[in-house]
């Protein structure tokens, strides 16, 4: 046996000669911070990895994988957690008089990591290439946009083709590219894809591709120095394995499932920050269907599903139960709006009353119409799943049979549900940046897969569009909750908190509905 | 002229593969441009403007002549989804996959012919049926289980390896850095084959020491192991040539799941994710040079089977 481990050892050095050489993009000579500087090292876990560095083609917000983009790159201005909007490239900003222009002022101390100064010429060269038709840019926040106008160096102006509060939260969260470098480049094949230089807090040092990527801090940063020397960014594809790595101190950051929060909580080293969020779960509906436009079946269903349940068993009671379409982390949120208790009895009583009676199956019937009906879902989301197996024992206690149709997550998406094509549909939704939603619930809107029509929840979305008051904002939204929650077009679920696991060494995380790193420069590390 | 046709015979697969697999991209729901563009928020024209800058309004027979083209030129195309040439995005995974395979093969090939040999010179007592049962249990054990133990146990408890990635995040690449995170993947991948290889080497084996003109060596009065280098071990390799090459496309598939638990920066990992987002160049291009493998791994596998028995004609 001896003989046989001497030769494997042998091996296993031959292979790893023949096959060495790792992946590495970009430089890899990590700048030393001197004394008194940025200092210290933070590794940050990830299940995914950014596709690249470009954020022209992304516009980040509260994933993991996102990070990168944050700390690289600067906006305009930045959300604040309670969604006020602070300086960050821009020291300040007006709206013209009829709210169709925004003038930003850049700060001037604000420079690229090769030293160049940020100016108003980059701002625009950024927003043209987002506009640009030929590039398969994230054009998000541009939608309004008809011109960018550099008045001088420092100062940029924006002009809207009509009023538009979804630029300011959107466009203004856009991160700036350096023209200098990008100019005349065939944008989605210049290497800055894989080596970007931002202007951000931290500067880019390495990526090895499908492990890590390293970024130090920025020392010149112009609104001060970060506090932590080094960012590492370590993908680690398996929750299970994340959680270990977690307990073993590799990370010190990762995002917590649900079901692994009790056994993080344990760990000595690590807090939990708990945040609620914007995202939340429904059932869509599917309104062409002649069983679904009976609002006493939507009412039962709603009455018979239980939602606190749902938020125990499957959140492990880490969210919230919904009323409409819209989560108390988002400003819009009406707590007045029709709430719904779990009450099978009640809707029993609904069901009966609007004529429908047991078949032979014990599932109920009416004109030769069994209320059975498939929910499709995305097969990838266990979550759902154990979500679904729970509602068909429910549903199937009040005389409602449903069957669980698991899709492919792409398939669902963008084909079944803008299509109308599923009886009905669990979908997670995501207003992170703004709590408006239009395209899914206006009449003929590109993404209204459950067909709803509502001339009044029409009208309210066109006066919440056009005007940039936040406060008549959230009252028109809260008339279209109060509305959806009586009509129905969807189950309203709940909303799962986002549960960051985060090493006790670190200082300064503040939650945020939209992203976890907004404040990394202020972060500390003892 | 063996290896001409055989040449021949590669290109003509790998032609037959790309171009089945150029169809049933067809097939698959949805496409790159709605990942590209989150249709919640986005018009359906854009989605279609985005369909006509990646040449997908083209008739199929127009791009599949420009990506043949390419090809010949040497090029696999570029990644709409992570802005980069396919070439290198698979250049950077092909490296780790082939080291962690090789890695695993091998050591499963070596352990396993020792253990199976150690079997059946060992067929009898309690020693003989703890070298039969080992086997059977690798072969039947869970992979990822078996591998989150291990990382439990030998990284996280331990901390004697490493419990995942090729290289500690940031770190110049060394042989021993990437041996010391090659040890868990490695043995997780090899684990089944290790008893495979044991449990055909052994049957085999047992069957060869009974045979007559084993007995006629040693009643030549040639020692133990004379018999067994010169005489029982050269005939038993025969089936296990057949199972190596069996063992090449299982270890392929078994490989995501190992990248996937390790971290392991390997290919596997890049054909899902690419699948899940119907990034097609790349998943054009992972068939391409996956098939490429196959196909040599094959041919290996013939000479090597022409090698081990004279009597089998590769020709």
């Amino acid at each position: 046996m001896l003989g046989i481990s001497r030769s494997v050892c042998w091996l296993l050095a031959l292979a790893l000669c023949a096959a060495c050489g790792p992946p590495q993009m970009g430089p890899t000579a990590a700048g030393q911070p001197a004394a008194g500087q940025p200092a210290g090292q933070v590794v940050l876990g990830s299940s995914e990895e950014p596709l690249h560095l470009n954020p022209l083609f992304l516009l980040p917000h509260h994933f993991p994988q996102h990070a990168p983009y944050v700390m690289l790159f600067d906006s305009l201005l930045q959300i604040a957690p309670d969604g006020r909007f602070l300086p960050r490239l821009a020291e300040r900003w007006e709206p013209s008089a009829d709210n169709l222009s925004f003038t930003f002022h850049l700060n001037p101390q604000a420079r690229w990591h090769d030293g160049q100064p940020v100016t108003a010429e980059d701002v625009r060269f950024t927003f043209a290439a987002l506009m640009d038709p030929s590039q398969n840019t994230a054009r998000d926040g541009t939608e309004a946009l008809t011109a960018v106008e550099v008045l001088d160096p420092q100062t940029v102006r924006f002009t809207l083709k009509h009023i538009d509060p979804l630029f300011l939260p959107k466009g203004g969260s856009r991160a700036i590219v350096p023209a200098h470098l990008l100019a005349g480049k065939d944008l989605a094949r210049d290497p800055f894809n894989q080596q970007p230089v931002g202007s951000g807090p931290y500067r880019f040092v390495s990526w090895q591709a499908a492990s890590s990527i390293v970024m130090d801090a920025n020392p010149d940063y112009f609104l001060g120095a970060p506090h932590i020397g080094r960012m590492v960014f370590k993908i680690v594809p398996d929750q299970n394995v994340l959680v270990a790595q977690l307990r073993s101190g590799e990370l010190d950051y990762g995002l917590v499932e649900p079901r692994d929060v009790r056994q993080v909580e344990a760990i000595p080293g690590l807090r939990l920050v708990e945040a609620p969020s914007p995202r939340y779960y429904s059932i869509g509906l599917n309104l062409r269907l002649p069983l679904f436009q009976d609002l006493a079946v939507r009412k039962a269903l709603m009455l018979a599903t239980p939602r606190q349940e749902l938020v125990a068993q499957v959140l492990e009671g880490h969210g919230v139960v919904l009323q409409a379409n819209a989560t108390p982390a988002s400003w819009a949120y009406n707590p007045e709006a029709p709430q719904y208790p779990y009450d099978p009895e009640q809707a029993r009583t609904l069901l009966r009353d609007a004529g429908w009676t047991p078949g032979a199956d014990g599932v109920l019937a009416k004109d030769g119409q069994r209320l059975a009906f498939a929910v499709s879902y995305a097969s990838n989301e266990k979550q759902t799943e154990q979500a679904l197996v729970i509602l068909q024992q429910r549903y199937k206690a009040i005389g409602v049979s449903i069957t669980l149709n698991g899709l492919d997550a792409t398939e669902l998406l963008n084909n079944h549900w803008p299509k109308g094509e599923f009886e009905a549909s669990f979908q997670l939704w995501n207003p992170v940046y703004d709590p408006d939603q239009n395209s899914s619930l206006r009449t003929g809107g590109s993404y209204n897969g459950s067909g709803y029509s509502k001339p009044a929840v029409d009208w309210l979305f066109a006066e919440a569009l056009s005007t940039l008051d936040q406060g008549a904002r959230k009252r028109l939204y809260g008339q279209i909750q109060t509305i959806l929650a009586q009509d129905l077009p969807s189950i309203w679920l709940y909303s799962n908190n986002e549960v960051h696991a985060v090493s006790r060494r670190i200082g300064g995380l503040q939650p945020h509905p939209i992203n976890t790193f907004w404040n990394v420069k202020d972060w500390t590390l003892q | 002229m063996f290896l001409a046709r055989r040449l021949a015979q590669a290109a003509l697969v790998l032609w037959l593969l790309v171009t089945a697999m150029f169809v049933a991209l067809q097939w698959l729901p949805g496409g790159p441009a709605a990942f590209l563009a989150d249709p919640e928020f986005e018009s359906p024209e854009r989605i279609t403007q985005i369909e006509r800058n990646l040449g997908l309004d083209r008739p199929l027979l127009v791009q599949y002549e420009g990506y043949l083209a390419g090809l010949l030129h040497g090029e696999l195309g570029w990644s709409p989804h992570q802005n980069a040439p396919v070439a290198r995005l698979i250049g950077e995974r092909l490296g780790p996959s082939l080291l962690l395979m090789a890695t695993a093969f091998t050591l499963a090939l070596v352990v396993g012919t020792a253990w199976g040999t150690l079997a059946a010179w060992h067929a009898r007592g309690p020693v003989g049926a703890l070298l039969d049962a080992v086997p059977v249990l690798a072969v039947t054990a869970p992979g990822f289980w078996i591998g989150l133990l291990l990382i439990y146990v030998l990284a996280i408890e331990l901390r004697l390896l490493p419990s995942g990635g090729m290289l500690p995040p940031g770190s110049e690449a060394s042989p021993w850095l990437v041996l010391r995170h090659l040890i868990l993947p490695t043995v997780v991948l090899a684990l089944p084959w290790v008893g495979t290889f044991a449990l055909y080497t052994r049957s085999s084996l047992r069957a060869i020491l009974v045979s007559d003109y084993l007995r006629t060596a040693w009643a030549k009065g040639l020692a133990d192991r004379g018999v067994l280098w010169q005489h029982a071990l050269p005939n038993a390799a025969i089936p296990l040539v057949t199972m190596a090459g069996i063992s090449i496309p299982h270890l392929l598939g078994n490989a995501v799941v190992v990248e996937q638990l390790f971290a392991w920066p390997g290919i596997g990992r890049l054909a899902v994710e690419s699948l899940l987002r119907r990034d097609y160049p790349v998943m054009l291009g992972i068939v391409l040079v996956v098939g490429l493998a196959a196909i040599l791994a094959n041919l290996v596998a013939d000479v090597v089977y022409h090698l081990v028995d004279p009597g089998v004609r590769v020709e």
